[in-house]
């Protein structure tokens, strides 16, 4: 049975990317996207050990959609990709045998770690952050480059914003959210872990 | 045991009952992709099949293949899942006969507008 690969290794990088948001001394900016890698890599983490299949080519059309992507929950709608190719194009493109398999696995992987999050206690504030994901768009709030916000005329640098709060939320929840998150994906690697018979 | 939950085996492992297939049935009715219908097939088996019609999948040749998901937090067991829209779901039971038996013999934990009914009742006439 084929995998995607290791999900703790995953984790241990979701877990340090908090760490470097918590270590402190840095612009809110510069946490708040760490928050972001953090919550993209625990969740990815979570993702591979839902996936099995047995056939290769599958497995490597999902890890191109969805591990490619910076927001796992809202992968999946088989539609534009931030004025890329429109994904469901390019999966027949490049798997014209699959690509069907493919986008019902994206799909299902999704509902199955919506899921998941739903249970969480903070599955609100988990479900904000990953609206949050990097893009392209010029008006749209970015982590990482001057971005004109609400449509201003004048570029604002991410350091210079204090909106943070209320676009990704309250910078204490985030944290305990992560925290939460991480946990549960710890708990579901062990799971994995044991019933595929690998070392965790 | 008062409150004690039944525990089904199958060859010593450990299989869901009804009580914790509806749970999972209705975690997925809520989110936000829709679906309009579940039945639970191969109930006594040794891992459980779940079937989902969801609408907004695009036609699929091979709508009876499962997908295989690993046990999780909320869902502590293998979960065989075939997914698909109803059109593909349908020809499906039309080309798989024991797909069809199983479908025939399932229990439909989710229903909207007819759908599971629909299929189940396909399913029996294959």
């Amino acid at each position: 049975m084929a995998t995607l690969g290791e999900p703790k290794v995953w984790l241990r990088q979701a877990r340090r990317d908090l760490a470097a948001a918590r270590a402190g001394n840095t612009d809110e900016c510069h946490r708040r996207y760490w928050y972001q890698q953090s919550y993209e890599k625990a969740i990815k983490a979570y993702v591979i050990t839902l996936v099995t299949s047995r056939n290769a080519q599958v497995l490597s059309g999902f890890g191109e959609v969805f591990l490619r992507h910076h927001s796992p929950l809202a992968v999946a709608k088989a539609s534009d990709n931030e004025g890329l190719e429109p994904l469901e194009d390019r999966l027949k493109r490049i798997y014209p045998k699959t690509w069907e398999e493919i986008v019902k696995t994206v799909v299902n992987v999704r509902r199955l770690t919506e899921s998941f999050v739903d249970n969480l206690n903070h599955a609100r504030s988990i479900r904000k952050i990953d609206a949050t994901s990097p893009s392209f768009a010029i008006n749209a709030v970015s982590y990482r480059y001057p971005f004109h916000p609400a449509g201003a005329a004048r570029a604002m640098a991410p350091a210079d914003w204090k909106g943070w709060s209320t676009y990704q939320g309250v910078e204490a929840t985030v944290q305990k959210a992560l925290d939460e998150l991480i946990a549960g994906v710890a708990i579901q690697i062990a799971s994995y872990a044991r019933n595929s018979g690998s070392r965790p | 045991m008062a409150g004690a939950v039944a525990r089904k085996t199958v060859a010593g492992v450990r299989i869901p009952g009804k009580t914790e297939m509806k749970k999972l049935v209705t975690a997925h009715s809520r989110l936000d992709e829709p679906m309009t219908a579940a039945i639970w097939i191969f109930q006594d088996g040794p891992a459980p099949w779940l079937v989902e019609v969801l609408p907004e999948l695009p036609d699929d040749p091979s709508a009876a293949q499962p997908l295989v998901f690993g046990p999780s937090n909320d869902f502590r067991y293998s979960l065989h899942l075939v997914s698909g829209n109803e059109r593909s779901l349908a020809a499906a039971l039309k080309k798989d006969k024991e797909f069809a038996r199983a479908v025939a013999l399932g229990e439909i934990l989710h229903e909207k507008g007819g759908v599971a009914a629909k299929l189940v009742a396909l399913a029996k006439k294959v």
